[in-house]
């Protein structure tokens, strides 16, 4: 039987633990390995996500493609500059994520969260939370083996990947994963944390995968970006006792549905979507002018 | 359960940009470095997607620093082209945008040699940083390179079964 996001918030209300702690004991116990040591793994990514969104701040080159780099720095000027409309703590967050997507798209190391396609959002939240409410590095350890726990459910009853589902399964569900995450590390219940999912998911279902050239930087960059500020308001209205009308599990399943009639097209081929406009072919026509060597 | 641990969703830690396309792929020439130990000389054919955007990717500094023995998460994977170089390793690379019959979009096949054995393996890259060999020296077979493989072990271990010792 496979864990739904009800079944794990029954039993983290049933134990008294977080969502994050009820992962943490599973993985204790079918690893084998001590608490101690899944820790310190699950802690020795998250310094791996800071030093990407250092590394992704201090490079404002252009990848090889052209198509992404140097807006990370451009968004971190401005916010040194001005009082940004989001907020210090939607505006920080996006920053590192764009900082981290860039450096992913230049061959930096990165962690994958839950894909490389979408490995800006968690990290831009986390930093966030940290740089503004000084959340310390234990507690958003423990947020990302909640984050873990919600993408786990998402893997194994829906998609995580672009190419089986499109956009929504990789933006879509490192989205819904941040948004639970922000609301348990802002304490706020289990419960919340599955309706915060919920929310932030539902703006996501039907995003198509179309990225051009076939690479990961256009759209997916500013995806990361602005899947933060999603995740920070389907926090704040799961925290403020907003609730989904249409529970966590039925959202993850509608996500598969919706990405099982996708055209394959929209699904990570390059042939549909942004990729087939003018700017779009163009772009790829450029990069590659390679013949068949066989 | 595909995904059972909380580091298949939280993981891997890898070079960008593409699990699929690049970490999946140094895993696939690892696995080749580390049946023959050193690799001298190397056919690499890319199919299919990685034919068509290896460059954008990285897929084929990936591969060459598999083929030097590094692993996904080695930030030396970027500067792969100067380390074969350095080391000697004699490459060359051929395309092939079609998929062979049957084969998985993104496929290599590497023909590759030491100074004392050939071996050639073929390979998938099929998405979250995992890969699978599923030939070798014409043989069929279905070895899974999972994000958390100990891929030395692996090809160790294979090396001595049936049919290949």
């Amino acid at each position: 039987m496979k864990d739904t996001i009800e079944s794990i918030v029954q039993e983290c209300m049933a134990q008294d633990v977080s969502i994050g702690e009820w992962m943490l004991r599973r993985e204790v116990d079918r690893s084998g390995s001590s608490r101690e040591q899944i820790f310190g793994r699950m802690q020795e990514r998250l310094h791996v996500m800071k030093q990407a969104v250092r590394d992704g701040l201090s490079d404002i080159t252009e990848t090889e493609s052209r198509l992404s780099g140097g807006d990370a720095c451009r968004m971190h000027q401005y916010n040194q500059n001005t009082a940004p409309l989001s907020g210090p703590v939607i505006s920080t967050a996006m920053t590192a994520a764009m900082a981290t997507s860039e450096s992913n798209a230049k061959m930096g190391l990165i962690v994958a969260t839950p894909t490389a396609g979408s490995a800006g959002i968690l990290p831009g939240v986390m930093v966030s939370l940290q740089d503004n409410r000084g959340v310390d590095d234990d507690t958003l350890t423990m947020g990302l083996f909640a984050a873990s726990a919600i993408g786990y459910v998402f893997a194994n009853h829906a998609f995580i990947s672009g190419a089986a589902g499109g956009c929504q399964a990789e933006i879509g569900s490192a989205t819904a994963m941040a948004a639970g995450t922000i609301t348990e590390l802002q304490q706020g219940t289990p419960e919340q944390a599955a309706h915060a999912t919920a929310m932030a998911m539902k703006s996501l279902l039907g995003l198509v995968c179309d990225p051009v050239a076939g690479l990961v930087e256009v759209p997916c960059v500013k995806r990361n970006v602005i899947g933060t500020s999603i995740a920070f308001s389907a926090a704040d209205m799961a925290l403020a006792g907003i609730t989904s009308r249409i529970p966590c599990d039925e959202v993850i399943q509608t996500m598969h549905t919706i990405g099982r009639d996708m055209p394959g097209s929209l699904k990570e081929t390059a042939e549909g979507g942004l990729a087939q406009t003018p700017t779009g072919k163009e772009a790829a026509r450029r990069l590659y002018q390679r013949p068949c060597t066989l | 359960m595909e995904f059972d641990s909380c580091f298949d969703i939280i993981g891997p830690i890898m070079v960008g940009p593409s699990s699929s396309h690049t970490a999946g792929v140094v895993s696939i020439g690892k696995f080749v470095h580390d049946w023959l130990g050193e690799v001298a000389d190397v056919t690499i054919t890319f199919y299919g997607s990685l034919a068509s955007t290896y460059q954008g990717h990285g897929s084929d500094k990936a591969i060459l620093g598999g083929l030097l023995g590094l692993s996904a998460h080695d930030i030396n994977v970027r500067s792969a082209y100067a380390l074969a170089k350095d080391k000697g390793l004699r490459y060359d690379f051929q395309f092939c945008t079609d998929i062979p019959g049957g084969c998985h979009p993104n496929t290599v096949h590497l023909q590759a040699s030491s100074s004392t054995e050939n071996v050639h393996a073929s390979g998938a890259s099929i998405g979250g940083g995992v890969a699978y060999i599923y030939k070798i020296n014409g043989h069929h077979t279905s070895i899974n390179l999972g994000t958390g493989a100990e891929i030395s072990s692996i090809a160790a271990r294979t090396k001595k079964e049936a049919p290949f010792r």
